[in-house]
């Protein structure tokens, strides 16, 4: 029986580490051809060569890599920050507060979620224009300062909240802001932080909206970067770019890494019909 | 408690964190040139990277150190389809460029927008010898008569072969403007003699490469003599250099001497690794490369002109590459800067300094006597043939570029009939598909733009 059993479980975990290989599979490969010196790799030499770190110096001193690191890392921030503060307002109101017209509203707010923000761009860019936005890191924080998709997130987390709470609250005599700093922030903690971490990563990984934007290096974020690093006509020197893009991916784990039993938690919580 | 000294552990790392950047970013920093006070910034945009990048940078500093009036800002700008776009979107606001590099095939698309001001102004003003610019490069960038934007990295497609293999199979090499037939006879052999362990010829799925059969042809693309004469409104994908080299390639690829790595820069980079790792005897591609292909190669490159039909002369084939332009935008001191910093870098002592860095051809004719190009000549005579191979263009109207707009969709559309005849497709059916369909497209930007009813 015991033997059956341990047979079963070499078959299972041969199959998950295969998928395992199957799926980290690219992710090796980049990491070791960024040991590599570019002649092996243009070669198709993968095994055998000399390895080495020099192509992270040579992206260290030769390319923006790390200003790059530092931009993408203030306008995450940035929209982190302000994602959380403002959606967590806009749901709470959508919650305690009873105005006319609130689930029409609402539901207005949930539609603009079938916009695609590429659908966007062009009013969004114009008007970036003709306020002289351009090149600079405002333009790439204000679109994003709210989402739909968090207020919608954090709404459902809200309204979790057992009305007791609200209840007991007034008769203590918070106020508010008292109520909404004290007892549902802490509460939905799990939801602001799934919220957060989605917003950072979204942040990070944005890709067109800079492009259009930014043009110089002083503004410019990490997926931009790297494309940049990629040349024209003459040869690519893939062993820096590899480097350089585990250098970029290095943050994006660590926070998946962090916030990775929120994840877990917090995308099951919406699915919670209340 | 505790929870307090896990968010210092935070903390700490994350200032950590930002020092290294930091510091890491100031030694990157202390490399690139910097705006400085008393002096008119003057912002230039380009798409160089690699070494061709940190040469240009050399170049902007020795600029910047060789007078006190303007200091030239670098700004990378990505790859070139995205950089025309940039510049075009800009105009007007602060974050525009005064002088910029954009690529052979947005010529006609920029002088259409406006927004530039002529480099034959100031050719005028300052009385400039543009005689001693190549005038194969020269031609590209004008139109009737006007010097539009001044050639800077330009490069000629030639034929690379990896001569030690010739010489390890007792191959005659190709000629030196070799024709369809010698590169017929160079795969077969190779082919032949290594038992089919060397692939005999490759030419890439590229529209660039399609444009320089029909030029080496001496044959029109678009009507209105290539756009020089007047608007295109129609173009000629089945004349008979372009009906001829198809089949060529058709007809080796079935032999099963020619091979095909697709089209993209995936194609480029396969076709680079065969050729380095001796599987792959021939291709045609951009004299740019000659860099990659020269560094860490243990084998000899051999280097021909890009090939020509049978029983004709070749007619010469179009650079590539892109040139600098002035934006209209900036006051006149701002443009006069600019200006002065494109002279800069056409200076024989700086275009010698560009070709040996990075592979481009040095445009300026007394380029080729100074110390630092005589050395690369000495030491790989055959960086010689691309430049050679330019000097022996005499300019004419179907070998210097095609002054239309919408190029980039005019390769797409080759590049799917190169596709569709590799796989087998009749030549002439495909190509007169992409004909229609780019016909119709030049004619709706025509009505569009109000150039034709």
């Amino acid at each position: 029986m015991m033997q059956i059993n341990n047979r079963h479980l070499i078959w299972r975990y041969l199959g998950l580490g295969l998928l395992a290989l199957l799926i980290l599979g690219p992710f090796i490969l980049g990491v070791w051809t960024s040991l590599l010196p570019t002649a092996e790799i243009a070669k198709g030499a993968l095994i055998g060569g000399p390895v080495s770190l020099a192509n992270y110096g040579a992206a260290v001193h030769q390319t923006a890599i790390l200003r790059y690191l530092l931009n993408s890392l203030v306008i995450a921030t940035l929209t982190t920050i302000a994602q959380v503060l403002l959606c967590s307002l806009g749901a709470y109101a959508f919650v305690f507060l009873t105005f006319k017209g609130r689930e029409a509203l609402f539901y207005v707010i949930l539609a603009t979620m079938m916009l695609p923000f590429e659908a966007e761009v062009i009013p969004n860019f114009a008007t970036a224009r003709q306020f002289n936005l351009l090149n600079h890191y405002a333009i790439l924080v204000l679109p994003f300062l709210t989402s739909a998709f968090g207020i919608f997130m954090l709404r459902q987390a809200f309204r979790q909240i057992p009305g007791e709470l609200k209840e007991a609250a007034d008769i203590e005599g918070l106020n508010p802001w008292q109520f909404y700093w004290h007892v549902v922030l802490p509460y939905a903690r799990i939801s602001l932080v799934t919220l957060a971490a989605y917003s950072f990563l979204g942040s990070w990984n944005q890709y067109l909206w800079p492009m259009l934007t930014t043009f110089s290096d002083r503004f410019r974020p990490v997926q931009d970067g790297l494309r940049q690093l990629q040349s024209q006509e003459t040869f690519n020197n893939w062993g820096m770019i590899q480097a350089s893009a585990v250098i970029v991916v290095l943050p994006t784990l660590i926070v998946l890494f962090v916030g990775q039993h929120f994840f877990k938690t917090g995308l099951n919580q919406g699915a919670t019909k209340s | 408690m505790k929870r307090i000294r896990k968010l210092w552990g935070w903390l700490a790392l994350l200032v950590v964190g930002v020092t290294l950047i930091g510091t890491g970013w100031a030694t990157h920093q202390a490399a690139v040139a910097r705006a400085v006070p008393h002096r008119t910034k003057i912002l230039f945009w380009h798409e160089m990277t690699g070494p061709a990048q940190q040469e240009l940078l050399r170049l902007v500093q020795g600029f910047n150190r060789s007078q006190t009036t303007y200091q030239v800002v670098p700004e990378f700008e990505g790859n070139y389809n995205e950089a025309v776009q940039k510049v075009i979107d800009t105009h007007g606001t602060t974050a525009s460029p005064a002088v910029f590099q954009s690529m052979d095939i947005s010529t006609s698309q920029l002088a259409h927008t406006g927004n530039i001001t002529p480099v034959q102004k100031y050719i005028d003003e300052d009385h400039y010898d543009l005689k001693q610019i190549a005038p194969g490069a020269r031609a590209f960038y004008a139109n009737r008569g006007v010097q539009l934007s001044m050639p800077f990295n330009t490069s000629q497609p030639v034929l690379y072969y990896n001569a030690t293999l010739l010489k390890k199979y007792h191959i005659t090499p190709p000629p030196v403007a070799p024709t369809y037939q010698d590169i017929t006879r160079v795969a077969t052999q190779l082919t032949d003699r290594s038992h089919h362990k060397v692939q005999g010829m490759t030419v890439e799925i590229y529209g660039w490469l399609f444009e320089q059969f029909l030029a080496n042809s001496g044959e029109e693309l678009a009507n209105q003599h290539d756009g020089h004469t007047g608007t295109p409104t129609e173009v000629n994908f089945t004349s008979p250099g372009a009906l001829t080299a198809m089949h060529w390639i058709q007809t080796n690829l079935q032999r099963g001497i020619f091979v095909n790595y697709g089209a993209g820069a995936n194609a480029q980079s396969n076709e680079t690794a065969s050729f380095l790792s001796g599987r792959l005897g021939m291709f045609l591609q951009s004299s740019a490369l000659i860099g990659q292909l020269t560094t860490g190669n243990p084998d000899r490159l051999g280097i021909s002109d890009y090939p020509h039909p049978v029983g004709k002369r070749a007619n010469g084939v179009a650079i590539g590459g892109a040139s600098l332009w002035l934006s209209n935008d900036k006051s006149a001191h701002v443009q006069r800067g600019a200006w002065d910093f494109i002279k800069y870098l056409m200076t024989a002592k700086s275009q010698a300094a560009w070709q040996v860095a990075t592979g481009y051809l040095a445009l300026n004719q007394r380029s080729a006597q100074t110390p630092a190009l005589r050395a690369l000549f000495r030491k790989l005579p055959a960086t010689r043939v691309p430049g050679n191979q330019l000097r022996a263009t005499a300019p004419n109207q179907t070998n210097s570029g095609i002054f239309l707009q919408g190029l980039i969709q005019e390769r797409n559309l080759t590049q799917t009939a190169m596709e569709q005849i590799y796989q087998g497709a009749d030549p002439r059916r495909a190509l007169s598909t992409a004909q229609r369909a780019m016909t119709s497209y030049v004619q709706n930007n025509n009505r569009a733009n109000g150039y034709q009813k």
